[in-house]
């Protein structure tokens, strides 16, 4: 038997339960909501509520200490970016490599200043399924943590952004490096309004709806991540800044472009 | 600067059973320790205000913790399906699934993953499971080197202490320790500044994040429908420790299982409110098997080691509701013992109302009889619990398990049977009345008692006690109270409310 | 609890008065029995009476337990309404009498019956009787301590509160540690006297920031711990049940012919 099969039977004695086999057992769900129809609903509601949603996100995250700010075209987004880099004295900046970043066309803005740029692209000339284990794949992400470990700011878009609680949802996909998020001092993400949604409920809808699988849907991680890093361990002091970014922007643009 | 933290080899302070009169002995010592009261009151001013406005603002607060209740009750009936459903789910997208049993060999199979995966420095996201299965010294002495990363674990690291409370891990320790602590451990410039001390801890381990081999966290939640494990954090060292290294492993015991990915929302929403108030931690990492092609950083490999280590027993038990534990602390919070005691007295890993359950269950009776007991049953535990554990009635159950074993001193044994036959015979109860009150005669002044004979004596240490009164409530019921009528109940109800 | 306020009021009750009650305070029975009269109620004593059982129940000794709530449940098994003065005897009749005999056809059908008929005394009088105006007079700044098992256990919290503010002359002030546990607990007292007294000084210093001259609860249990910790601390603060409170001021015979 293996050890698998011993830890459950152990559970299944304390359950008093016999072994059942898998196709006579009662289903393990005990609601299965009509998930097409329950998406549809979603986006008609989220629509319908976006202004209402997209305050409710500043108000959250701000509450949570991140930084919120409305922008509305590309130009405005970059000049707050330079802006903030500037401020920060910043040498380095590592950014995902996502459609709305390349169209913000932010590099040559930070260039100018003397800011490095790196993004977190694949390899040149590799094809995301079948890069696993490749020479090059170990080489790009051996360089890329190096930078991570020494840029002062990541720049990321985000998935969806969740209204009720301010959250910014960054899914490990191709060109979404997760040390973006989590290894220099400040992180700033990008977010269009068209990707607000109103709660965690919601995302978990949209993943379980997802094509066919959830699981390839989910990536290998999704970080939820509202605000900077904090902890309360000394005397229940709260102090922003430990291992992850001590500061979060989030800019949220508004230009009427949802792709 | 020293940036790693020596083994600790020798059993940490607070972390062995202490056994009652041990019990006894640090609960009395806790409550003449000054800086410890101290900061004890932290959880009256701070942690306990903080759940009750977010549960409050809320709006549905009851709703949701019944949902969550129910939501582990049912996946309580059917955790072997769960389970292997999780597992299933996992395997395929790349997750090793390994069975412990027990801690012994929860140790020895994360031993094997790093020895198999040539590992040397590891670090350690902070996990109770962890803390549970002694991991850290059986590490050490296997030549490992280990880091604890959240910053409260880091602390009592280098204090070679165990934690006091199941997420604040040093609230134990005024900042002036600390300071001192960092200062004597990692040579850094003393200093009593919050975020200074801080950033130290943030400088002094970003370099063991960076180096080490392997990440051990634990899991809040695992998610059967997708195979998936849930962290929630706040500093971003579980973050770190589960995408820097090359292997992870995650160690989580059997009933952090929900079902869907749809019961995450609830059980998130009542675990962070309670446990911080906060409305979610800043950072929920959802891990569903390790890196893929296209990832550039993650984990190559992905280990979830579940274990049962004395859960099955308490599944099987009247207690199996201690299982639905969500490891909050909002039990300790409110809980007046562990206020005034603090977290090491109780001897073990688990702290407050759902340690005095667990410690019993997962360590034995035997040394932990003292535990259920010492309790007032006030139940403040149970409010404030996101799942609704009757922990009071658990307690009651283990107290009548410790009867049924005999694990009760002879003198009260005979008490209680005496006890008995006198509540049995109404006549005997009313003789014996008369007989105490002549006896304390001598000794009462103006209605009280200021000593009370052995086995008593402890109440009047410090508190008067009532002599019992010269005329009982039955004697005054047979002489006069019988006698009295009510007055005349009329028509209208509203009459003889307002009489005279 | 449901509100009964509707139906005729009851005519006559049995008492179940604690043994707390009949051996160390008399005067709190004495109280209830009188305030019942003036509200026109009769009351039945019935002599076999003795514990409730909970001191062993609470010890773990289920079996004498059950032995002394057996008799109970066949003494009192005529009594269409059961007023128990105390909170926690009131639970160990409602909540564990049910419990005890829950594996017993015959004795668990009577215990759930009995339990539906239990009321405390505050609960009985807000919800049964439906006491709107009282006629008590007492003169004094009282505050009121929620003795935990009549709170948690029973959920009786505002009734209390509603009746007090009903005597004439009593100014009622909160204390900001009402609902925390005052370290009674039965033998907790005695058993980790050390513990409980650390409790008891709290709640002692909570009341004394109150400034109230009377404190009011619906315990004798937890009124024996707090007035004897502050009587050895030479406090002069007056402790009363609430039945006293309610009575207070009045005349104590209630005079009037049977219909």
């Amino acid at each position: 038997m293996s050890s698998q099969e011993a830890f459950l039977a152990r559970v299944r004695r304390a359950l008093h339960k016999d072994a059942v086999p898998p196709s006579s057992r009662p289903p393990l769900w005990w609601r299965d909501p009509d998930v097409g129809e329950a998406v549809a609903q979603l986006q008609t509601r989220l629509a319908a509520q976006r202004p209402a949603l997209i305050a409710q996100v500043q108000q959250e995250l701000e509450a949570a200490g991140g930084v919120v700010a409305h922008v509305y075209s590309a130009p405005e987004a970059v000049a707050y970016i330079t802006h903030l880099a500037q401020q920060k004295d910043t040498h380095l900046v590592v950014r995902w490599q996502s459609d709305l970043l390349e169209a913000l066309e932010v590099d040559d803005a930070l260039y100018q200043q003397g800011i490095t740029v790196h993004t977190t692209a694949l390899p040149p000339g590799t094809v995301a399924g079948e890069a696993t284990g490749t020479a090059a794949m170990t080489a790009r992400g051996q360089e890329l943590r190096e930078w991570l470990a020494r840029a002062d700011l990541g720049l990321s878009g985000v998935d969806y952004v969740i209204a009720e609680t301010g959250t910014l949802v960054l899914m490990a996909r191709a060109g979404q490096m997760r040390g973006v998020s989590l290894l220099p001092p400040v992180h700033v993400a990008v977010a269009r309004t068209s990707q607000v949604i109103a709660t965690l409920a919601d995302y978990l809808l949209l993943a379980q709806a997802a094509g066919v699988d959830p699981q390839q849907y989910l990536t290998s991680c999704v970080s939820f991540v509202t605000g900077p890093s904090r902890t309360g361990d000394i005397e229940l002091k709260l102090t922003v800044g430990v291992h992850g970014p001590g500061e979060l922007h989030l800019l949220v643009l508004d230009d009427g472009n949802t792709a | 600067m020293p940036t790693h933290i020596a083994g600790h080899t020798a059993p940490r302070r607070g972390a062995e059973h202490l056994g009652t009169a041990g019990f006894q002995e640090h609960a009395r010592q806790a409550l003449q320790d000054a800086p410890l009261q101290q900061a004890l009151q932290l959880l009256v001013t701070n942690f306990v205000p903080r759940r009750v406005a977010a549960m409050a603002a809320l709006g549905n607060a009851e709703e949701l913790r019944t949902e969550a209740r129910a939501i582990k009750e049912r996946t309580m009936a059917r955790l072997d399906e769960y389970l292997e459903l999780f597992a299933t789910q996992a395997h395929r997208v790349g997750v090793q699934v390994h069975w412990a049993r027990d801690a012994a060999e929860a140790r020895q199979i994360i031993t094997g993953i790093a020895q198999h995966s040539g590992a040397h420095v590891i670090v350690k996201g902070k996990s109770m499971a962890t803390e549970e299965i002694h991991l850290n010294p059986h590490l050490e002495q296997h030549g490992y080197e280990v880091v604890e990363t959240d910053l409260g674990e880091y602390i009592i690291q280098l204090a070679g202490e165990t934690p006091s409370h199941i997420i604040a891990p040093a609230i134990h320790k005024t900042r002036q320790q600390i300071a001192t602590l960092l200062h004597e451990q990692l040579g850094t410039p003393y200093t009593e500044v919050i975020p200074e001390m801080t950033q130290i801890a943030r400088r002094a381990l970003r370099e063991q994040f960076l180096r080490a081999d392997m990440g051990i966290t634990g899991a809040n939640f695992a998610i059967a429908e997708t195979g998936s494990i849930v962290l929630v954090t706040n500093e971003g060292n579980g973050r770190l420790s589960s995408t820097m290294p090359r292997v992870h492993v995650a160690v989580m015991g059997m009933e952090k299982v929900i079902p869907r990915l749809a019961d995450l929302a609830v059980m998130l929403k009542v675990l962070t409110n309670s446990a911080t108030g906060q409305k979610i931690s800043s950072y929920v990492t959802m891990l569903t098997g390790p890196r893929r092609a296209h990832d550039l950083d993650g984990p190559e490999e992905l280990h979830v080691v579940i274990m049962d280590n004395g859960r099955s027993a308490i599944l099987r038990s009247a207690n199996r509701e201690a299982l639905y534990c969500l490891r909050c602390g909002a039990c300790l919070n409110v809980c007046p013992i562990y206020q005034n005691i603090g977290g090491h007295a109780y001897g073990w890993v688990y702290p407050g109302p759902i340690g005095a359950v667990l410690t019993p269950m997962f360590t034995g009776l035997d040394t932990a009889q003292h535990l259920p007991r010492a309790s007032t049953l006030c139940g403040a535990c149970r409010e404030a619990c996101p799942v609704k554990i009757n922990i009071p009635h658990l307690l009651l159950n283990l107290r009548q398990q410790l009867v049924e074993r005999h694990d009760t001193s002879w003198a009260e044994r005979v008490l209680f049977t005496l006890w008995s036959w006198v509540m049995r015979h109404p006549r005997l109860y009313e003789a014996v009345i008369p007989l105490a009150a002549l006896a304390q005669k001598p000794f009462v002044k103006q209605g009280w008692l200021s000593r009370l004979p052995a086995p008593f004596a402890g109440w009047t240490r410090s508190r008067d006690f009532k002599a019992v009164a010269a005329r009982s409530f039955r004697q005054r019921w047979q002489e006069t109270l019988q006698h009295e009528r009510p007055v005349a109940h009329g028509a209208a109800p509203e009459e003889g409310l307002v009489h005279e | 609890m449901t509100r009964l306020a509707e139906r005729p009021r009851p005519a006559r009750v049995a008492l179940f008065v604690t043994c707390l009650g009949d051996v160390f305070y008399p005067e709190v029975g004495e109280a209830t029995v009188r305030l019942l009269h003036r509200l026109g109620i009769a009351v039945d004593f019935p002599l076999g009476q003795t514990c409730c059982g909970q001191p062993a129940f609470n010890a773990g000794f289920r079996q004498p337990a059950k032995d002394v709530a057996r008799r109970n449940l066949a003494l009192f098994a005529k009594a269409e309404y059961i007023i128990v003065p105390s909170g926690s005897c009131a639970a160990m009749w409602r909540v564990f009498y049910p419990e005890l005999f829950a594996d017993d056809p015959v004795l668990g059908e009577q215990a759930e019956a009995l339990a539906a008929r239990t009321y405390e005394l505050a609960e009985f009088l807000v919800h049964v009787v439906g006491v709107e105006r009282l006629s008590a007079v007492f003169h004094g700044k009282v505050t009121y301590h929620a003795s935990c098992h009549l709170l948690r256990e029973l959920g009786i919290a505002e009734e209390p509160h509603r009746l007090i503010s009903q005597v004439e002359g009593t100014e009622l002030v909160p204390m900001d540690l009402a609902e925390q546990c005052c370290g009674f607990g039965g033998t907790f007292a005695v058993k980790y006297p050390e513990i409980s007294d650390a409790m008891l000084q709290k709640k002692i210093a909570s009341l004394k920031r109150t400034g109230a001259d009377t404190l009011v609860s619906c315990d004798a249990g937890c009124l024996m711990h707090i007035a004897g910790g502050l009587r050895r601390q030479g406090e002069t603060i007056r402790i009363m049940h609430l039945a006293e409170l309610l009575n207070a001021g009045s005349a104590t015979e209630a005079q009037a012919s049977e219909p």
